[in-house]
């Protein structure tokens, strides 16, 4: 698929990628490699300019963090109005999610809490509810250690239940629990290679475009990743293992 | 959608920049029915035309209810961003039928002219038919599209303005000047002065509809 944004050149182009149901697939890029545009039409946000994206089942989806205030709504009333929206009126597993990345207490407004509370609100928000599509944008970002660790136990969980889950990970904390890798460079998708098991390399580098590459993928992508990357005109700054 | 309907309801009950329209169109009422408004229909083509805005600007008010993590959360939920869009129009209209009820309410108690039953249904059409008008344009310069609130006033305005001084510019026009000198129209006329707002409303929610699916 392809998508541009309006009077600008195409922030995506030619991305063709497949998630099967109980896979998580990280995918790695540098800032404004097009990571959360994808991330975007995966969830049905943004239209593709060309192509399609077909998803079975319900989507789950976590936008980026955005550093505007939420809405003067309790935690709680929120996450069931979420449910009630999307047709499940029964909406304790939201609930339970939010609990075990430790907010205990749901009903202060959102406008008074934390950014990473708002955060976990957030993530509860985007896993409950069973979703067969489970779309995450940076979902590590502002969580603590301990909220990290339950959040990856909610996304195996969700693999584990049937959903398809792609994540987008600046962090290289979905690495634990990724079961196959996308990198994206430039609006490109120029690698799709296994995830967790197999070793892996971090790359960073300059695509043509002048975008930053910074990626972490599996040591047998590696050499296909710095061909591309030489062969489109950019440069690699770094190559290196990753413990 | 009517749990979306009641969640956007409740958004904006927790917004104070929904007391400044909904006090600034009351306040209008209190001094239009201050004195004898004059006779029930020209009386209310011009209440039913400030609703217009008002309702645009409460459909600019519901879509600010969301910040973009939340909003982009509920289209998902919802379906579509086009689903959202009709969520937030039902809203804002609900606000705006609130609106039309307090007016048509206030006319009959204070209005000394005889109002018939034929006479309450089309004053009430009347201000219902520029709610769905205003809310489609309101629509136009609201999220996901980009309009700041200066640009967002300044365009409802122009359209004000354009539509008082045009006669036959929609969605003010036909209702204020077709009506206001006949007490009892006939349907053909009542038809064009009614009819061709919710026209303007549904084709300016279509509009915002296609465009926002692209905005996100």
């Amino acid at each position: 698929m392809r998508y541009s944004y309006r009077g600008a050149a195409p922030v995506l182009a030619d991305v063709d990628l497949a998630v099967e149901a109980g896979e998580v697939l990280a995918v790695h890029g540098g800032n404004g490699a097009g990571k959360t545009t994808l991330l975007r039409l995966i969830a049905g946000v943004l239209l593709p300019r060309a192509g399609t994206v077909r998803c079975q089942g319900r989507i789950g989806y976590l936008p980026q963090r955005s550093d505007e205030p939420p809405p003067r709504l309790a935690a709680s009333a929120w996450l069931a109005a979420l449910d009630r929206m999307g047709g499940r009126p029964d909406g304790s597993d939201r609930l339970a999610a939010l609990r075990s990345l430790g907010v205990q207490d749901g009903t202060a407004p959102m406008d008074t809490l934390s950014v990473g509370t708002v955060a976990k609100v957030l993530l509860a928000g985007a896993t409950g509810g069973s979703p067969g599509v489970l779309v995450l944008d940076e979902p590590f970002a502002a969580l603590d250690a301990d909220a990290r660790a339950v959040a990856l136990a909610l996304i195996e969980a969700a693999a584990g239940d049937g959903a398809a889950v792609v994540v987008s990970d600046h962090e290289g904390a979905a690495a634990h629990v990724a079961t196959s890798v996308a990198t994206i460079s430039g609006g490109r998708l120029v690698v799709q290679g296994a995830g967790h098991g197999s070793p892996s390399v971090h790359v960073v580098g300059v695509a043509a475009d002048g975008s930053s590459v910074d990626a972490v993928v599996p040591a047998d992508e590696r050499d296909r990743l710095l061909l591309q990357l030489l062969r489109d005109g950019g440069q690699v700054l770094r190559v290196e293992d990753v413990p | 959608m009517s749990a979306a309907v009641a969640y956007y309801l409740r958004l904006l009950a927790y917004r104070q920049s929904v007391i400044p329209p909904v006090l600034l169109y009351l306040a209008l009422l209190g001094m239009i029915f201050a004195t004898d408004a004059g006779p029930a229909v020209p009386v209310a083509t011009v209440t039913a035309a400030a609703l217009m805005p008002v309702s645009a600007w409460l459909m600019r008010l519901t879509a600010l209810t969301e910040t973009r993590p939340f909003a982009e959360m509920s289209a998902v939920a919802l379906g579509s961003a086009t689903r959202r869009l009709l969520a937030r129009a039902a809203a804002a209209s609900v606000v705006g039928m609130a609106l039309s009820v307090a007016s048509v309410a206030w006319a009959l108690v204070a209005n000394p002219h005889p109002y018939p039953m034929t006479t309450v249904a089309l004053v009430g059409a009347l201000h219902l038919a520029q709610v769905v008008a205003g809310v489609g344009i309101g629509a136009l310069v609201a999220p996901p599209l980009r309009a700041t609130s200066g640009l967002a006033a300044v365009a409802i305005s122009v359209i004000v303005l354009l539509s008082l001084l045009i006669r036959w510019v929609p969605p003010l026009a036909p209702t204020l000047y077709h009506l206001e000198r006949t007490p009892l129209p006939g349907a053909l006329t009542v038809l064009l002065a009614v009819g061709q707002a919710p026209i303007v409303g549904g084709l300016a929610l279509a509009a915002a509809a296609a465009l926002g699916r692209r905005a996100g």
